[in-house]
């Protein structure tokens, strides 16, 4: 029997994936960040190039491993790496961004067969920055996919907001169906 | 590329302050700086892995009790003048002295680090809110935790926690679907409930893009706005209830079409909600665990889309009502079987989802493999992925 979990935690860069994974971590999470590039600074001031890594703490010494993967695609060759034995993908979105939808479309179609095989659960994040799009226009392209994916507005700063997103994967991957 | 190095990052506990003016708040960051080493930063509630809280604000015991309920495996301070009967909670007594503050936070941020310890023993919070006889002098003002959970405290503060959910789901056991009066005891009519007013409102309100007034009496108003999606609710959370659990006269609810725009500068942020999750709420408040009168208890379910629960009102096993009907539709008998959870549960879930028009028993769930399962088969977990099962719990206790 498996003895612990890997959630993968993705998304564009400034999402909240690090933020998050903090945020239910039950340990100092490893953060492998570097200082911003200049076009990302005016968003953040460090953007994790590698992985961020959080664990929760289960009973009988089980563990809930999660895995932040770097938001800029130029190094996305870590993200094959990362999903390996994953159990469920958390993608956070940014509504700020300037195409926010677009944004959730590629991370569905890159991560696509990791998703297909296992689950994912989308957090929009940064909606009291921006309220458009709202949740609607998120759930209308996820009409086209096969299944009814758990999409939430979050607040990755605040636990129990990323606690209800992971508990939504928990729970999607305990009911899916054999296949 | 690989990455250039890996640090692990060891950050300062957070503490919020609840119910604490600024000056206190200055103070507190001051000691935090000089005296602790910076291993202590006051944070925003939100982002907080402790707080801190003054009973002796007006609404200090409310904020513990909202913090207990939100946020059970964070720690909480309490300050206080008098001794009071705080529970498992870390109690300190004004004045403050160095030691004591500094031996307490020590003590929040151990108990930050092993969760367990506090969501494993505190269902609710356990608060008096007359001050306690005082404790015997001991020379420290650290009440350290431990009150036994048959007190009078532990008690109160149960029953509140079970007089809540009772309020949203009743207190109907499960019945027996041959029986037919059984069967009627469950049911309930949306459209004579506040419930059925709002979503024709509603309706109305969308069709003509126009903000709409209701009118409770001079003071008790509601407004909705189209646009935002938002309502500004000028009455108290028990009147809200109150209006939503009775079944209300026909014209017996008066409102009006009118020009107001939305300005939230000028609406206090506590007096806004938004518009499903005062839907949600009031189905909840209606329906006490019952189901909307044509219900057939043994068709299938479907979720159309999640709700967005972050910002709903979360009843006992609503994510995993939820996760199911998304994977794999089941009728409300089979769900309360296969989950082995009160019926009552189910129904309440489901009618909160009715009135958001998500749940979906017709033709157009076809995307989802509709697998009947007989009754007595839905107590088994798919054996392949059920040892999830035993995680999910003690994760939702950690975490909220």
């Amino acid at each position: 029997m498996k003895k612990d979990l890997k959630i993968i935690f993705t998304g564009p860069v400034g999402a909240g994936k690090t933020t998050a994974i903090n945020a239910i971590s039950d340990t100092d999470t490893v953060s492998t960040n570097e200082s911003s590039t200049d076009e990302l600074r005016y968003r953040k001031n460090t953007t994790t190039v590698a992985m961020d890594y959080g664990i929760i703490n289960m009973v009988d010494n089980k563990r809930v491993h999660l895995y932040g993967t770097p938001g800029q695609e130029r190094f996305d060759f870590m993200w094959d790496i990362l999903i390996q034995g994953g159990m469920g993908l958390v993608l956070l979105v940014d509504n700020a961004r300037p195409d926010p939808l677009e944004d959730m479309q590629f991370f569905l179609q890159r991560f696509g067969d990791f998703i297909q095989r296992t689950r994912v659960a989308i957090g929009v994040t940064r909606m009291d920055i921006s309220s458009t799009p709202r949740l609607n226009e998120y759930q209308a392209l996820l009409n086209d996919q096969t299944r009814n994916i758990p999409l939430f507005e979050v607040d990755a700063r605040v636990r129990q907001d990323v606690s209800i997103l992971v508990q939504s994967l928990l729970h999607s991957l305990d009911h899916q169906k054999r296949e | 590329m690989q990455a250039r190095e890996t640090t692990i990052e060891a950050p300062p506990v957070r503490i919020a302050a609840l119910g604490i003016d600024e000056r206190i708040r200055n103070s507190l960051r001051l000691f935090f700086h000089d005296s602790c080493k910076d291993r202590f930063q006051l944070v925003e509630e939100e982002t907080a892995d402790a707080v801190i809280i003054d009973l002796d604000h007006k609404k200090g015991v409310r904020l513990a009790q909202e913090q207990r309920q939100l946020h059970p495996s964070t720690p909480v301070i309490v300050i206080s003048r008098e001794p009071r009967e705080t529970g498992s909670l870390i109690s300190l007594l004004k004045p403050l002295k160095k030691r004591s503050l500094a031996k307490a936070l020590l003590r929040a941020e151990a108990q930050a680090k092993e969760p367990q310890n506090l969501s494993s023993t505190l269902p609710s919070l356990q608060i008096a809110t007359a001050p306690a006889m005082p404790a015997e002098e001991s020379g420290d003002d650290v009440v350290m935790e431990g009150a036994p959970s048959s007190s009078a405290g532990y008690q109160i503060a149960r029953h509140l926690a079970e007089k809540d959910i009772h309020a949203f789901l009743g207190s109907t056991p499960d019945i027996d679907t041959n029986s037919a009066q059984q069967q009627t005891n469950i049911r309930y009519d949306p459209n004579s409930f506040f419930q059925g007013k709002l979503r024709q409102i509603t309706a109305m309100m969308k069709q003509k893009g126009q903000a709409v007034r209701l009118q409770f009496s001079d003071e008790a108003f509601i407004i909705l706005y189209p646009d935002e999606e938002i309502a500004q609710i000028n009455m108290s959370e028990s009147r809200l209830g109150a209006l939503s659990a009775v079944p209300i006269s026909p014209g017996g609810l008066s409102f009006s079409f009118c020009d107001d725009l939305f300005s939230p500068d000028e609406v206090a942020a506590d007096s806004l909600m938004r518009l499903d999750a005062l839907m949600w709420k009031t189905a909840l408040w209606a329906s006490r665990g019952r189901i909307p009168y044509d219900t057939d208890l043994h068709r299938a379910v479907a979720l159309d889309r999640w709700p967005n629960l972050t910002r709903l009102l979360l009843l006992p096993n609503t994510l995993e009502i939820a996760a199911l009907w998304a994977e794999q539709p089941h009728s409300l008998i089979e769900t309360a079987a296969k989950l082995k959870i009160p019926q009552r549960y189910v129904f309440g879930f489901y009618s909160a989802v009715f009135a958001l028009g998500l749940a979906n028993t017709g033709e157009t769930m076809k995307s989802l493999d509709y697998i009947p399962i007989a009754a007595d088969a839905g107590e088994k977990q798919p054996t392949s992925t059920s040892w999830l099962s035993n995680w999910i719990p003690f994760f939702r206790s950690k975490n909220g």
